[in-house]
């Protein structure tokens, strides 16, 4: 959960970033798109303690954690849907993808629909970690996801599973995501190297 | 094979090798493991298949060339302007789709929904506008996607056009004229002169040939013409002709005014006891459009084969 001791140094590293304008240290944990860091009053004990603007610069944190972290989430649903229906307009990555990751999404899909590959069942994230958050504009927030894809299934044509002997049924992912102007937030990159989840 | 885009982020590593293997999902031959052993590691996993996306590194302090899989270009050095991965073939530059991009591999155009700023379509962007990508293989797997641009997406190069305005003229090799004829039924003589000359020449076989191409408001203009023509007889000897003239029964034993050629020895003994002749027309081409011009050179060639033997004095009584 959240109040933990890793998540009150995150904040107090927040806060330096705030005023130093560096990239932010380790782990807000969100284990639901509810469940985002809330105000911390609790006392870190850290040099970087915060100022008496604290509380502003953690609730805009938190406010950026918990659209970040929502993004991922409906990024993971709408590549499920991408990937699920070919019918689905690939214009619709757009909505949960840019940049890099916007390019990479649109030719997976892509191909995957040239093959005639289609994907059954959805991903579930069982763990949300953010790792790093920097507020200036563009804001931007780094997340760890563990994706759990058990119940998802790849089939060919005549329905046989294309899935990899040995599949990880869940593997860890860092995302990063960005809020820019006039398109909100949106992932801007994945990275997945078949990571165990920790715990 | 397809290629997998490289990840502007994680192609820093140095020793990033995609892997080909046929793409996202091919079973049976991108049955890439997440980690081999202790020497390789996979960079991008699709957590979905469980197939690595993205290559994998040498450990540290070791160099595997050649293993692990190989790179190479997504399309062969060779091949036109316009190229396609997901047909794995040449496509036009232009068409009912817009013009091609190599680099979004399919045609652009502007968006016929013609979106305005605030949509989705524009990435969050008041300016530029918006262009559709449709592959070569059209839309019937609903592949086609918008994308919004600053500018208009760059045409066709003008270097590659005229490639294509090149090939529209179908230059051919000339129709050799040749006396005596080439053949088995026609035999020339030592010491008697041989005429050479192009036969009918046209647009095709001599020029001038005129090909346009044009892509993406770009149009290129080619035009081919022969600059001379080289004959190699046979016999060690080459002659540079333009057109040559055509020999005429009135012209009788008299040599070729402009290209010409005397055996002296008889073809008897080479291949087929004949001279191997060929002509060959070297060809200036040269291109403009697009603010660029530009001039290549082709050579095409045209073989016959030329028996030469010779009279001998019979002395009787």
């Amino acid at each position: 959960m959240l109040r933990d001791p890793l998540l009150r140094r995150a904040r107090a590293s927040v806060l330096a970033v705030l005023v130093g304008s560096a990239a932010l240290g380790l782990g807000l944990t969100a284990c639901s798109s509810t469940d985002v860091p809330g105000p911390d009053t609790s006392d870190t004990g850290s040099p970087a303690a915060a100022p008496s603007s604290s509380s502003s610069a953690v609730a805009a944190t938190d406010e950026a954690v918990a659209a970040a972290t929502e993004t991922v989430r409906s990024y993971y649903a709408a590549t499920d849907e991408l990937l699920s229906d070919p019918q689905t307009p690939l214009d619709e990555a757009g909505r949960v993808a840019s940049g890099d990751e916007l390019d990479l999404l649109r030719r997976q899909v892509q191909e995957q629909r040239l093959k005639d590959l289609r994907q059954s069942g959805t991903v579930a994230l069982t763990s949300l970690t953010a790792t790093g958050a920097n507020l200036q504009a563009p804001a931007k927030v780094t997340v760890d996801a563990c994706v759990d894809v058990s119940s998802v299934d790849v089939v060919d044509a005549s329905g046989g599973s294309v899935l990899a002997a040995g599949r990880p049924s869940a593997s860890l992912v860092h995302l990063t995501v960005v809020e820019s102007e006039g398109l909100g937030w949106t992932v801007t990159q994945t990275t997945a190297r078949g990571e165990p989840c920790a715990g | 094979m397809r290629w997998l885009i490289l990840r502007a982020a994680t192609a820093a590593a140095a020793a990033v090798m995609v892997l080909a293997a046929g793409g996202l999902f091919s079973p049976a031959t991108a049955a890439v493991p997440v980690t081999t052993g202790a020497s390789t590691t996979c960079l991008q996993l699709d957590i979905r298949t469980g197939y690595c996306r993205l290559g994998a590194e040498a450990p540290e302090g070791t160099s595997q060339p050649g293993s692990a899989g190989t790179t190479s270009p997504r399309r062969p050095a060779s091949a036109a302007a316009c190229y396609s991965d997901w047909s794995n073939k040449v496509v036009p530059c232009s068409g009912s789709l817009g013009s091609w991009s190599n680099s979004r591999d399919c045609y652009v155009q502007p968006s016929a929904a013609n979106p305005l700023p605030g949509s989705l379509l524009f990435e969050g962007h008041t300016d530029g506008a918006v262009y559709s990508c449709v592959p070569d293989i059209g839309d019937q797997f609903q592949l086609s996607y918008s994308f919004w641009s600053a500018t208009p997406p760059a045409g066709p190069d003008p270097a590659q056009l005229a490639q294509e305005a090149i090939a529209t003229l179908g230059l051919q090799a000339i129709t050799v004229g040749i006396v005596p004829e080439a053949g088995a039924g026609s035999v020339g003589l030592v010491g008697m002169p041989v005429w050479m000359w192009v036969a009918d020449p046209t647009a095709t076989t001599f020029g001038p040939a005129t090909g346009t191409a044009a892509a993406g408001g770009v149009s290129v203009t080619a035009t081919a013409r022969v600059d001379h023509v080289s004959w190699s007889l046979g016999d060690g000897t080459t002659v540079t002709c333009g057109r040559g003239t055509p020999y005429t029964d009135a012209a009788g034993a008299s040599r070729s005014p402009d290209c010409g050629h005397v055996y002296s020895r008889t073809s008897v003994g080479q291949p087929g006891n004949a001279y191997p002749v060929t002509a060959t027309s070297h060809w200036t081409i040269t291109w403009a459009g697009g603010g660029q011009t530009g001039q290549e050179q082709m050579d095409l060639t045209s073989q016959v084969d030329v028996q030469i033997g010779e009279v001998q004095a019979v002395v009787t009584g």
